[in-house]
């Protein structure tokens, strides 16, 4: 057992066998004492002492005389106080300089570790976002045809709510709208077909490819048959501008850009049927639906439908606020109504002149045809 | 105890002759030959001994076994002859107090007064020493038996010396080393092949070994058939 100014350490020395032994350092207030356990006696006086820190755990504490050619060393931790304390503050400008040889050792390791794990953080995530900016440029040399498989798969995996309408007044009536939009489609091999489902559900998609689905609820609550085609546009323009397969490579980034680069686009499919499966195929970010409002009016434009009909129906859909009922999906999964009007109205005023037509529609003789129709509402 | 080395350097064994109760504590495995008074105890810590334990976890991740073999005569003038996996050589370390740091897997066998347990030399020096996460560290006093791939040399370092990755076996608990780029620039350091070194300082005794195990596996390893 060491008493409180005894620790245990060790000595070098050409007097000892080896060179090297373990020793009990005993301090006192002029200098200290090494003792062998061989017997052999050694002592430094303070004001010879020459302190250094080092060591395998870098915290030890070697005490040489001028001429080095005896070093008594010390690992415990509690021996630097108790130096500071027996020499009376005479080896207190050495016992500073050491323990801030130390703390700087700690410090640049730490900043270099620190260093290390940020950089390598940052390689990370640019390497995610480079893959994935890689992919989403890869898209456009995918086939057309891989996304009219991905739409037909997924369209025959989905459970639409409701029974399918046959009535040929409002089944004309959806395809008179997309008959007017389709030519202006920019992606050329595009075949846009639309099913109406009779449901009170106020929502419509379009999946990849160009299959779409309507539900009778959009389609009740449309004041005229422009607005429809206004939100039809906008659905368009989710398969015109491809947002499903970047979708895909959203949901599974590298899974799907290391396809891409190897060409694998069955895999693609895959994974697209499987997303359809959950309507996570038709749920975009707000970036891709604010593109798909800007490409639906430019649509809207060309077809010269007027786009404003659009900006109306968000502005109904506003006024009704938000007492509207939960089945109406297509709006939680959209922007702001204000926001999205602005988007309409911003798009419209980049576009020249056009002379609107209205639709060869009887939107009054469609909504009578629609009320026979089950109504949950 | 007494020791002789053969076959030094590539095929080293070390011959062990014990006295009756003498124990003699070695690496899973170690044990080539042995004369038939010689009692084996297997533990994770010392003979006899409980609570190896953590010990015992703690040596498995410096790249030894967590088990140690202790080989005790029941006799007088008893031979245990002990040796490597690896080809290579043996030194014997005279452990006088303090402790020696040694690479995992280079610790072949130590007397009963020495404790041999594992310990943590950084972040740093575990990513670029070209040796394991953790050290074997014995502590204490008697004989230690490393061991080496190729041959080892001893040297006394002074003040500062420097050694190549991956070629450290041991080190006294008085010297203290830093991973450093072999020249001036890291660039110039990598294409002369040398790359980052490690630099000692202090006053101790340094074990170097003349072969770099990983290395000769990536030279060894592509010419050799697939199973």
């Amino acid at each position: 057992m060491y008493g409180p100014s005894e620790f245990e350490g060790g000595v070098f020395s050409d007097e000892i066998d080896g060179g090297r032994a373990s020793a009990t350092i005993e301090l006192s207030t002029s200098g200290m004492v090494a003792l062998t356990s061989t017997g052999q006696r050694f002592g430094i006086l303070y004001r010879d002492c020459q302190l250094d820190i080092g060591g395998a755990s870098g915290r030890m504490v070697f005490c040489r005389t001028p001429d080095r050619k005896l070093t008594i060393f010390c690992e415990d931790r509690r021996f630097p106080a108790a130096l500071d304390m027996e020499s009376g503050g005479e080896l207190a400008e050495q016992l500073s300089s050491v323990r801030g040889q130390r703390l700087s050792e700690g410090i640049r390791w730490r900043m270099w570790l620190l260093g290390m794990a940020i950089v390598s953080v940052l390689c990370l995530i640019g390497g995610y976002y480079a893959l994935i900016a890689v992919a989403k440029a890869s898209i456009v040399a995918v086939p057309v045809s891989v996304d009219t498989k991905i739409g037909k798969l997924a369209l025959e995996s989905l459970e639409l709510e409701g029974t399918r309408v046959t009535d040929k007044v409002v089944v004309d009536a959806v395809q008179e709208m997309v008959s007017r939009l389709e030519p202006h489609s920019e992606l050329k091999g595009l075949t846009f077909e639309v099913r109406v489902m009779d449901s009170p559900e106020v929502n419509a998609f379009c999946l990849p490819g160009g299959k779409m689905v309507v539900y009778t609820g959009l389609l009740k609550k449309a004041k005229t048959a422009e607005q429809v085609a206004g939100v039809l546009s906008h659905e368009m323009a989710h398969a015109i501008k491809r947002h499903g397969l970047q979708r895909i490579t959203e949901s599974l980034g590298i899974v799907v850009a290391i396809e891409l680069m190897i060409g694998d686009v069955g895999g693609l499919v895959a994974i697209g049927v499987e997303l359809g499966k959950s309507a996570a195929l038709t749920s975009y970010s707000r970036e891709l639906e604010t593109e798909a409002d800007i490409v639906g009016v430019q649509l809207l434009h060309a077809a010269a439908i007027d786009p404003l009909e659009l900006a109306g129906f968000f502005e109904m859909l506003k006024d009704e606020g938000d007492d509207l009922p939960a089945a109406m999906r297509w709006l939680s999964t959209h922007p702001e109504h204000e926001a999205r009007i602005a988007t309409v109205r911003g798009a419209l005023a980049k576009l020249g002149a056009q002379q609107y037509r209205p639709l060869d529609i009887d939107w009054d003789d469609v909504q009578q045809h629609l009320n026979p129709l089950k109504d949950d509402k | 105890m007494q020791y002789e080395i053969l076959a030094r350097p590539a095929a080293s064994v070390a011959k062990l002759s014990l006295s009756a109760n003498e124990t003699i504590t070695c690496e899973v495995g170690a044990m080539i030959a042995m004369t038939t008074g010689i009692a084996v105890e297997t533990t994770s810590g010392k003979k006899g001994g409980s609570g190896g334990f953590m010990k015992g976890l703690k040596r498995m991740f410096a790249g030894e076994n967590y088990f140690l073999n202790h080989f005790t005569a029941q006799a007088p003038d008893q031979t245990l002859i002990i040796g490597p996996t690896m080809l290579g050589d043996i030194v014997h370390h005279d452990l006088r107090g303090g402790s020696l740091v040694v690479q995992g897997s280079s610790w072949l066998a130590s007397e009963t007064g020495v404790s041999v347990d594992a310990t943590w030399q950084g972040f740093g020096k575990a990513i670029f020493s070209g040796e394991g996460l953790f050290w074997v560290k014995c502590s204490g006093q008697g004989s230690v038996f490393l061991s080496s791939f190729g041959a080892i040399y001893e040297v006394d370092v002074e003040d500062e010396y420097i050694v190549d990755t991956g070629h450290i076996v041991a080190f006294e608990d008085t010297l203290q080393f830093r991973i450093v780029k072999a020249g001036r620039s890291l660039i110039g350091s990598f294409l002369g092949g040398e790359g980052l070194v490690c630099k000692f300082n202090g006053q101790g005794k340094l074990y170097c070994q003349s072969h770099n195990p990983p290395n000769f596996g990536k030279l060894v390893g592509p010419k050799l058939k697939p199973r």
